[in-house]
């Protein structure tokens, strides 16, 4: 990653901004998913036999929901922290470019100076390779929540083939279907999108 | 950065400013150094912008790991916002500030410098050859403020007070006090807000003896022009927008 310019610096925290924001929208539409979940377990209890097939899908899905919400809330502390590190990062940058310029204009060389800019020029070096770590974290547990909601979407095919047996149920299980699969093909959109918004970071 | 030096004795006093390369958006500052065998104390250590310029004009007339000490009389930027820079290059030192602030100025990054609140009665430092003494100097113009005064070389290091607005490249002593009151008026009748306080520190720095007077900005006084200012500085009523003196000229007319 490199932040030679304050322009380049600025569109980072734009973007990371951005990240922050699409992903408390995932949240919420992760809330919905298990709210269809619950819908969907009170109407196959309510169907008994005609549903029993579709109690364990109900199940995964209510999980799922779950663990996006667990895995959104992760993200969005990672990136919180990542900006912090980049502020951080930009500092030192900052006072060892102040620094080299002072060494610079001095009349003769200073060893203790020298030995001071060595360690701010480590010190640096170790804050950007961490964001970078960090970035890269980010950007896996945005993989994991796409595939989470991949899976969502598979399920509630299943769900649709469960409905059709499902007699005068048929028709409510297939809207809790409808509900998980929009949801999950938001959510995979979003994701996509902050992911293409880290990677032009990265 | 020009570096003069203003007192030579068992230890010196150097100030700093001028800075020919200095942004011509930012006011001109005087920092000051004071080496005492091998021991460096840097007052007002200026702005994050002054530090490149300051580094090397330091680094001209000690070692910069001989720094010890560090004072900041006030909270404002143009004094200490290099406080983050001075703290990786100097980590082994301390800084000598008003109590008041530390929770404030920490925010310019002081991880590895000790902070020393100085109360508000003020303190001693004990250098080699000298004992320097912080001075009150609250609300003048900030409420947690103080100024340095050196018994031996006679130098009081007196902040925003006789400060003036200058063009770059002023001479670094006033030759003509007269001259240079329009330079300062504007300033302490805005910049300082209490008579009270004025008077107060006033009173104070007329039991000390002083040869020099050298303020943050501007022009440094010497000999008589010290106590002309203390006399101009006590006739003059402060704590005065351009509103304020607008609104009282009628009056004043009438
Ligand atoms: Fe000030
Ligand atoms: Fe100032």
């Amino acid at each position: 990653m490199t932040y030679s310019s304050q322009r380049e610096q600025q569109d980072f925290f734009a973007r990371t901004a951005t990240v922050v924001g699409h992903l408390e929208g995932v949240r919420q539409i992760a809330n919905g998913i298990s709210l269809a979940a619950a819908n969907a377990k009170a109407v196959a209890a309510r169907a008994g036999n005609q549903a029993a097939g579709f109690v364990p899908i109900t199940n995964f899905i209510d999980e799922m929901g779950g663990e996006t919400r667990h895995l959104v809330g992760r993200v969005n502390r990672d990136a919180q922290r990542m900006v912090r590190e980049v502020l951080a990062e930009k500092r030192l940058g900052d006072s060892l470019e102040r620094m080299r310029r002072g060494i610079e204009r001095l009349d003769a060389r200073s060893p203790y100076l020298d030995e001071i800019a060595r360690q701010l020029t480590a010190e640096h070096a170790a804050a950007r390779e961490s964001t970078t770590r960090h970035l890269t974290n980010l950007c896996e547990l945005l993989q994991t929540i796409s595939d989470h909601a991949r899976a969502a979407r598979m399920m509630s095919t299943r769900s649709r083939v469960e409905a059709t047996i499902a007699g005068d149920y048929q028709e409510s299980l297939e809207s809790v279907a409808d509900t998980v699969d929009h949801a999950a093909q938001h959510i995979r959109d979003v994701v996509m999108k902050c992911q293409s918004l880290l990677r032009e970071i990265n | 950065m020009l570096r003069t030096e203003i007192f030579s004795g068992r230890h010196h006093w150097h100030v700093f400013g001028r800075d020919p390369d200095k942004l011509s958006h930012i006011i001109d500052t005087n920092q000051y150094l004071v080496r005492d065998q091998g021991v460096s104390f840097l007052l007002d250590p200026g702005g994050i912008e002054t530090f490149s310029a300051m580094l090397p004009a330091v680094a001209s007339c000690c070692d910069i790991s001989e720094i010890k000490y560090l004072f900041a009389s006030h909270q404002d930027p143009d004094i200490i916002s290099s406080l983050g820079l001075w703290d990786k290059a100097v980590p082994h030192a301390k800084l000598y500030a008003p109590w008041l602030w530390e929770g404030f100025l920490k925010h310019f990054g002081c991880h590895n410098i000790e902070y020393v609140g100085i109360p508000d009665e003020g303190m001693t430092l004990d250098l080699p050859s000298v004992k320097l003494h912080f001075v009150p100097a609250h609300y003048l113009h900030s409420s947690g403020n103080f100024h340095v005064y050196d018994p031996v070389a006679r130098v009081l290091m007196s902040g925003d007070i006789g400060a003036a607005l200058e063009p770059a490249g002023a001479p670094m002593f006033v030759d003509d006090f007269g001259a240079h009151v329009p330079r300062m008026e504007l300033f302490h009748r805005r910049w300082m807000p209490s008579n009270r306080a004025k008077n107060d520190w006033i009173a104070r720095v007329r039991q000390l003896d002083i040869d020099i007077m050298a303020p943050q900005h501007g022009r440094l006084f010497r000999g008589d022009d010290v106590k002309r200012f203390l006399d101009w500085f006590e006739a003059l009523e402060v704590g005065v927008t351009a509103q304020h003196a607008a609104a009282q000229a009628p009056a004043a007319a009438a």
